[in-house]
């Protein structure tokens, strides 16, 4: 090895050093990520343990990809404002769709049916949530 | 038929919760069977010749045959309470009352596991049905 390669293999940690540190200012996903993984190969099970509990839940991340995926995934669940309300309305819309139909007699090909239904959640309504089956 | 399917989902979407199958026919063969089981004739002359005797076979039928995946005690009951509406008939709910149709439908869709004779809860079923149904 001449004196040159030192100076280039020099030149060349320090960008890698900087690259590392600017791509752990790019993301909330990544950087936590990042930081797992260091903690993990340093050792520390306890220190990756509370990183990826403050990340989302996942105490379990030893590997590196792996507490990324689950960072990220749960990052994006529990995110603040839109991301969360889409999750839960459809089930929502679904609940109140099928009991509204229900109730209104909506969905009969019969009116006569229909009327037929309401009166008999009118009459036995204790016994069709009682039956099973 | 189709309006037995459709008491079917609007029953499962009542009282069904998330584990219901809303219009789900298991047994296709059995659902038209229960249907058609009021208007069966033997020998020229009609099985069932009495409307509570009608009533009676179509709702030992829903339950014996078990068309659908789930609910069919619950249908079996709106489909009793429809056809007599149908008919314009009405049902005495102090004879017929929510603890008789739950225990008499309960032991007609259970009758064989329990090891009671079938006949023996059909002839339970259309007195019971012969007491209760007035014209309307």
């Amino acid at each position: 090895m001449t004196h040159g390669d030192k100076a280039k293999a020099k030149a060349g940690k320090t960008s890698q050093a900087s690259g590392k540190k600017s791509s752990s200012q790019t993301g909330v996903a990544l950087q936590s990520g990042s930081k797992a993984g260091e903690n993990g190969k340093g050792g520390g099970a306890k220190a990756a343990g509370a990183k990826g509990g403050q990340a989302g839940g996942s105490s379990q991340t030893g590997g590196n990809k792996g507490s990324v995926e689950k960072a990220g995934a749960s990052k994006a669940g529990a995110g603040p404002g839109g991301s969360k309300e889409p999750a839960s309305s459809p089930a929502g819309d679904v609940k109140t769709k099928s009991r509204g139909g229900a109730s209104d007699g909506g969905g009969f090909s019969n009116p006569v049916i229909a009327d037929a239904f309401k009166h008999a959640l009118k009459k036995y309504p204790n016994a069709l949530r009682k039956l099973t089956d | 038929m189709q309006d037995v399917v459709d008491l079917h989902k609007a029953v499962s979407a009542e009282f069904g919760g998330h584990q219901a199958h809303p219009g789900v026919i298991d047994s296709q063969f059995g659902l038209v069977s229960a249907v058609q089981r009021p208007q069966i004739t033997t020998l020229g002359r009609e099985a069932y010749p009495n409307f509570p005797d009608k009533v009676a076979a179509l709702v030992f039928a829903l339950l014996q045959s078990r068309p659908f995946r789930g609910g069919n005690r619950r249908v079996a009951l709106a489909s009793l309470v429809a056809f007599c509406e149908l008919n314009q008939k009405t049902i005495d709910a102090r004879i017929f009352d929510e603890k008789t149709a739950e225990n008499i439908l309960k032991r007609a869709a259970t009758c064989r596991e329990l090891g009671i004779p079938p006949e023996n809860v059909f002839r339970e079923l259309r007195d019971v049905m012969n007491r209760s149904i007035v014209a309307a």
